[in-house]
């Protein structure tokens, strides 16, 4: 009986409090009644009696103050006391509450948002079943620059057939498909896997079923879609299994719908940027399976044996490869001997490296910038709350002298940081629900995992542990040194001037010289970062891009079989574009400069062996007039050239580096492949150099690119047209032209390639915007800490500043004297943080573009910025101390 | 008469215990009652007893219970519990000790 029944009464006296005090009221009335009948009966008069019982029942409300004690649960009574107590004190100082508070509450949401991402895009194992045991494997022709390559099919073949590290080996290679059949003919991404994929990944469709082998090689026309497509084409996964689809105007029956959650592949791999909506059979033919040293488009994934380890499957695949190279047909093999170093590599990693290679750096600092701002933060809080508290150390010592219980003071103290802590936790945690959704808005759309990103429960408890122990922990020394110290000590204001007072200013200095100096890194990796954005974005791309529009078209294969057929659509397409008013040059081109390309290995006339990867661009009419490519030298190519007997090509500078660094290249020859005897590329003549044209704005390596008007069968084209006006008002009648040649051809977005050149950076813009917001942050809080800390230095020595303004001190002097504080503390942290990033930015190396991490410019402009901060925080406190009233300052004491 | 002398510390609870023992009381009868039966020689205040009493409630040794009281009024009767049954036979055993080692010391003074 005995805790229940106890609990159940503790329970009644908090749940039925007004019940339990009215009884106890009752209670103690009839023995006051009783005793005033008993002094009655002994004789008293009434009035008398009654006094005589009141006295006796001294001080009735302790009398009921000890029975509520004595009936437990006090304490909850005592908690909400504490805590609307709390409340009224925080109230009385605004300031400093709300200081807290939203230091608290920034730190707490940013980190949580932030780290939420991270942890998603780089540590959070992969949805897939044993996904540790994952790997993915390229290869690689390292002689002839391509250090790191998906596979070739044959090899992959060879390779899958033959290994014994692996339990299951796939492979896949994303293809853009126009699509019909369902709603609008539109483009999609789509894969080619074999139909081992899916069991390497361990995950089969949750509605039908997945391909099988028979089924691959058989080249069946079946597709498995993602769950996104076949909401948004046929309107769910219900009504989608046994559906025809057209994929490039073939029909594909369609047989299985995978889950919701899985998407492959991941965003930001490496050979394939976005996950895929279709699925089907690789069917390689036999073309394909006679690829050489050529066609390395299959990003191949395996899962590991159980007690086979990466480096044992790496070896492994690595003798493979070499096995293949030996068993090359002769012809092939002698062809290969002219390149002297020619070898196939295989890199065998974890899969999580397909993706995470691009990201890692700029998210890990992200994190560290964020995990910045959570200490300045802290120290922030730290401050506040240990400022406070020894302002409050005479009021405590006062109360305890007073008989006031300490375990109570104690409890007030605490509960005063728990109502911060749960605010400022509160409000960080509703922050954080609100940042999460608008990062993953804002974020570069190959971000990897996009999909997979929520709010990160452990990371949200560690961040709010670590941040809510702050205030506790900062509030409960000085409270236990009011207790260590007798309390004539502190009534006699010896808690200020003793050392005791020194050690908590100097470790209040360093929190502030530490605040400073981590925002003075977090201010230049921002303004390193910025500028380097800025230098990105005002770079000269190698054309012009104002006034271009382009479209991409493809071509469907299964219709436009013929290089004629291909030819014949763009050439009618461009006359019929050329006569739309407006138009000043048109062109069609295979991949816009700023895009990805085509890889080729030329050889060059005259120089045997010698062999140079190059980027290729097909260009059909006028493209690169209309891109306003700078020529330097000759010509640029011509709609003429189409049709000559003589194959032109135009070369960007780096390639006539390459290939002939001291003669004139107009007029030489080079050719597609490897200079060897059977090579029956035909040759192409330089007719022009152009300026190098960068891939990315912010990639600084020129690329070797390679203009030509061969081959004629690319059927995947961007129309590019560039306008006298607004290049955008001529969509529509680009649109309308291509319509009327192909109804059913797909068109893709209009984009001018301004916005193209914008969207190339969106990743670096993504970020710096980011570090710029946290470097604001830090200089608030890092303004909050000084302002904070000037506050109580200039409290404690009100007294001072009193007798020396009595004495006829200049209000200016105190000024000086404050600011000089502020200066000093400022300065020391300046100069640490000017030390610490003189090593640290280094590492900023690889993000920045034509930009030192030592920039002169930004190293000089931070300090100043962060004198003007901390001068500003101290406009405050130095007001305080030039308006101290001497008289009122001297009577406090 | 000499003035009645305030109840030993420590010793209160005990006492209530006891004096419930026999019959439930309420808390006016019970300090009544402790007083009468130590011949006017200990006295208890309501300000000792009422706190004493919630405890001893708290603790599950004593149960209260509202009843008429001998003058017509609604009073809070204090009954013993098993539990607190044990109690007082544990605390008199205690004092019984206690009280006899406290005797022998004095007496050989």
């Amino acid at each position: 009986m005995r805790l229940s029944a106890i609990l159940h009464r503790r329970l009644r006296s908090l749940l039925f409090c007004r019940r339990v005090e009215d009884e106890l009221d009752e209670e103690l009335r009839y023995h006051l009644e009783r005793q005033i009948e008993e002094e009655i009966r002994a004789g008293a008069s009434p009035e008398e009696a009654r006094s005589a019982a009141l006295r006796s029942i001294r001080d009735i409300e302790q009398r009921k103050e000890e029975c509520r004690d004595a009936r437990g649960f006090g304490w909850l009574e005592n908690t909400v006391g504490d805590v609307r107590f709390a409340v009224r004190t925080l109230r009385k100082a605004p300031v400093f509450t709300a200081s807290v508070i939203a230091a608290l509450a920034f730190c707490i949401g940013v980190n949580t948002a932030i780290f939420s991402v991270v942890d998603t895009v780089l540590f959070r194992p992969l949805p897939f079943p044993d996904q540790e045991r994952l790997v993915a494997v390229t290869e690689g022709v390292p002689g002839l620059g391509f250090p790191v390559l998906p596979f070739s099919c044959p090899d992959y073949l060879f390779v899958a057939a033959n290994n014994r590290s692996f339990a299951a080996t796939g492979t896949y290679r994303t293809q853009s498909y126009e699509i019909s059949g369902a709603g609008q003919p539109r483009r999609v991404t789509g894969a080619r896997v074999t139909s081992s994929l899916f069991q390497v990944l361990r995950v089969s469709p949750s509605r039908g079923r997945a391909f099988t082998q028979d089924e691959d090689e058989h080249s069946t026309r079946v597709a498995v879609i993602s769950y996104g497509f076949a909401q948004s084409a046929f309107g769910g996964p219900e009504r989608t299994l046994g559906r025809t689809i057209l994929l490039d105007r073939t029909p594909y029956t369609v047989i299985g719908i995978m889950p919701l959650s899985f998407s492959f592949p991941i965003s930001g791999s490496r050979f394939s940027d976005h996950p895929a909506d279709v699925f089907v059979p690789v069917s390689w033919s036999n073309d394909d399976r006679q690829q050489n040293v050529s066609g390395f488009d299959y990003s191949m994934v395996a899962r590991l044996e159980p007690n086979v380890t990466i480096q044992q499957a790496r070896a492994e695949v690595h003798s493979l490869l070499k096995r293949v190279v030996e068993d090359y047909p002769p012809k092939m093999k002698q062809a290969l001997s002219h390149t002297p170093n020619f070898s196939l590599q295989s890199q065998t990693v974890p899969f999580r490296e397909e993706f995470t290679g691009n990201v890692e750096r700029p998210l890990l600092l992200l994190m560290a910038a964020v995990g910045i701002v959570l200490l300045i933060g802290c120290a922030d809080v730290a401050n506040l709350m240990f400022s406070r508290m020894i302002g409050r150390q005479r009021e405590f010592a006062l109360r305890a002298a007073l008989g006031a219980d300490r375990w109570r003071l104690a409890r007030q103290t605490i509960t005063e940081g728990l109502v911060l802590s749960g605010t400022g936790g509160a409000i960080g945690f509703g922050l954080a629900f609100w940042a999460l959704p608008l990062l993953i808005r804002f974020a570069p759309d190959n971000l990897p995992r996009l999909n997979e990103i929520g709010l990160n429960w452990r990371m949200m408890a560690f961040v709010a542990v670590v941040t809510l122990a702050t205030p506790l922990v900062f509030c409960l020394g000085p409270l236990a040194n009011t207790f260590r110290s007798t309390v004539v000590d502190q009534l006699r204001g010896q808690g200020r001037t003793t050392t005791q007072g020194k050690h908590q200013r100097l470790m209040m200095s360093a929190a502030v010289v530490t605040q400073f100096s981590l925002a003075f890194l977090l201010l230049t990796t921002a303004g390193l970062l910025t500028r380097s954005l800025l230098k990105a974005t005002e770079a000269n791309p190698g054309f012009r891009p104002e006034h271009v529009i382009s479209a991409q078209l493809t071509l469907p294969s299964a219709v436009y079989k013929a290089p004629d057929q291909i030819a014949g659509f763009f050439d009618r397409l461009l006359s019929r574009l050329n006569a739309l008013p407006g138009v000043r040059q048109t062109g069609a081109i295979s991949d816009l400069p700023t895009g990805s390309s085509s890889n080729v290995i030329i050889s060059i006339e005259g120089r045997a062996g010698a062999a140079e990867r190059v980027d290729m661009l097909f260009c059909r009419g006028n493209a690169l007039e209309a891109l306003r490519v700078s020529l330097l030298r000759g010509r640029l190519l011509r709609p003429e050239d189409e049709l000559g007997r003589q194959h032109a090509v135009v070369i960007s500078e780096a390639v006539a580096k390459l290939a002939w660094p001291h003669d004139n290249p107009i007029g030489r020859r080079i050719r597609f492949g490897i200079d060897v005897p059977n090579n029956d590329e035909p040759w192409l003549t330089v007719v022009g150099v152009v300026a190098d044209v960068k891939a990315r704005l912010n990639s600084d390596a020129p690329r070797s690119l390679l203009f030509t008007t061969l081959p004629d069968w690319v059927n995947q084209m961007n129309v590019v047209v560039r306008t006298s006006g607004d290049p955008l008002l001529l969509a529509g009648a680009i649109r309308r032209e291509i319509n009327r040649l192909d109804p059913s051809l797909p068109v893709g977005k209009f984009e001018t390639l301004d916005q193209v050149l914008e969207q190339s950076l969106s990743a670096e813009r993504f970020r710096t915007g980011l570090l710029i917001c946290f470097a604001i942050a830090a200089l608030l809080l890092a303004m909050v800490g000084i302002a904070g800390l000037l506050a109580y230095t200039t409290a404690q020595r009100t007294h001072e500043f009193g007798v020396r303004l009595a004495l006829g001190a200049d209000r200016r002097a105190l000024l000086r004297l404050v600011l000089a504080h502020c200066l000093r503390l400022s300065g020391t942290g300046i100069g640490v943080g000017l030390l610490a990033s003189v090593f640290v930015t280094r590492a900023l190396t690889g993000l920045l573009y034509e930009t030192s991490p030592h920039d002169p410019g930004i190293f000089a402009a931070v300090p100043s910025i962060l004198t003007v901060i901390a001068v500003g925080g101290s406009m405050f406190p130095a007001w305080r101390a030039i308006h101290t009233d001497p008289i009122m300052a001297l009577r406090a004491e | 008469m000499s003035k009645p002398t305030d109840v030993v510390q420590g010793t209160l609870d005990l006492l209530v215990l006891k004096v419930i023992a026999l019959e439930p009381l309420h808390g006016w009868a019970i300090a009544q009652r402790i007083r009468q039966m130590s011949s006017d020689v200990l006295q208890v205040g309501q300000g000792a007893l009422y706190p004493s009493l919630h405890k001893l409630e708290q603790n599950g040794w004593v149960s209260a219970q509202w009843a008429i009281s001998e003058n017509s009024r609604r009073a809070k009767y204090y009954t013993l519990t098993k539990a607190g049954r044990k109690a007082l036979e544990d605390e008199a055993a205690q004092w019984e000790r206690l009280s006899s080692a406290i005797s022998l010391i004095v007496r050989t003074v």
